[in-house]
């Protein structure tokens, strides 16, 4: 099996098992809830009301 | 060539389809569970998804290890490469309209855009560099100094200064809350930093129409990092060297938006970090010696 293809399948099996630890911990929420943290750096020179 | 431009008109109707669907609110559109591995904040009310990167960098900030925008990044890269930024992000389809300004692409010198190209991997590296040390000492007190210190650069220390963030959430939502000013004598009032990101994205729009994908090119975090971690994935461009007349033809390399020497790639299959998986080169070949193949 050629090299590139080995690097390709750790990075799937990475990626899968990253995943699976994301769901585990329902991180979906977590990004949505972090987003309004967030929303200070993206408005960065706009004051909202 | 009418093929090219047929194929890079059918690109831009994808892009635009999709810019409609992750901004479709108004349609009824539901939000999407899992960020998208594309330039994207989705802070503008009508936004249907949130980016992975803008996603990855504030939960490091806030010491959370970002499994999910990791695992979007990482399985999107090796399946499919950098396709969501040729196919997918809205910048990159900005870029792409005003890239229609010109008749052909025009090309930096090779040693400028050598050089320019280390730009992106730079600022991954002073961005990552900045959420983790925010990460690692979040909770503590000279954590929360830091935090402070860092200003609007905390959470998030890329948003501040990337000109997607200023096109698609600043000025919508400046413009939907009545922020921008009406008179020149309110001229004055506006913070300098926005001035100071508007130009940045008037200079990036301006660049755009004369050096395609200038942006993605050359500053672009995002890229750098799927372009590293996709230039081995499944989906690939194969080259038939035998069928492949090099320097005698060069067309791949005239139409390719992020300016790679396709033709003169030694492997079978091109991985070039900067390939953001258009597929124009392959339309463009009249020998047919690319195709797109796993």
């Amino acid at each position: 099996m050629p090299s590139s293809r080995i690097t390709t399948l750790l990075l799937l099996l990475i990626g899968v098992g990253l995943l699976l630890v994301a769901i585990s911990l329902n991180q979906s929420e977590i990004v949505e809830e972090l987003a309004s943290k967030g929303l200070k750096s993206v408005i960065a020179g706009i004051k909202l009301p | 060539m009418k093929e090219v431009m047929a194929f890079r008109i059918f690109r831009l109707l994808v892009q635009a389809a999709f810019f409609v669907l992750i901004t479709g609110a108004v349609l009824g559109i539901p939000k999407l569970e899992y960020p998208l591995p594309i330039l994207w904040y989705g802070t503008i009310p009508l936004s249907r998804a949130d980016g992975a990167f803008h996603g990855m960098l504030v939960m490091i900030s806030e010491g959370i290890f970002p499994f999910l925008p990791l695992a979007v990044i990482v399985l999107v890269s090796a399946v499919l490469g950098p396709i969501t930024c040729g196919w997918l992000c809205p910048f990159g389809f900005v870029q792409e309209i005003l890239s229609f300004v010109q008749a052909e692409y025009r090309r930096l010198s090779t040693p400028a855009h050598s050089s320019f190209r280390k730009m992106k991997y730079i600022i991954l590296v002073v961005v990552l560099f900045f959420s983790i040390t925010l990460g690692a000492y979040h909770g503590t007190d000279f954590g929360r100094e830091y935090y402070k210190a860092m200003g609007f650069f905390a959470p998030d220390p890329y948003a501040p200064l990337d000109p997607a963030a200023t096109l698609f959430d600043v000025l919508p939502l400046a413009v939907f809350w009545n922020l921008l000013p009406t008179a020149w004598e309110e001229l004055g009032s506006v913070d300098p930093f926005l001035w100071f990101r508007l130009f940045i994205l008037a200079l990036t729009l301006v660049l755009s129409a004369y050096v395609p994908r200038f942006w993605c090119r050359y500053f672009c975090p995002l890229g750098a990092m799927m372009g590293s971690l996709g230039s081995r994935s499944l989906l690939t461009i194969k080259r038939n060297p035998l069928k492949c007349p090099k320097e005698e033809c060069r067309l791949c390399y005239v139409h390719c938006p992020m300016q790679i020497s396709v033709y003169t790639e030694a492997n079978p299959t091109l991985k070039s970090p900067d390939c953001i998986k258009c597929f124009q080169c392959v339309v463009a070949c009249p020998h047919k010696a690319l195709k797109v193949g796993v």
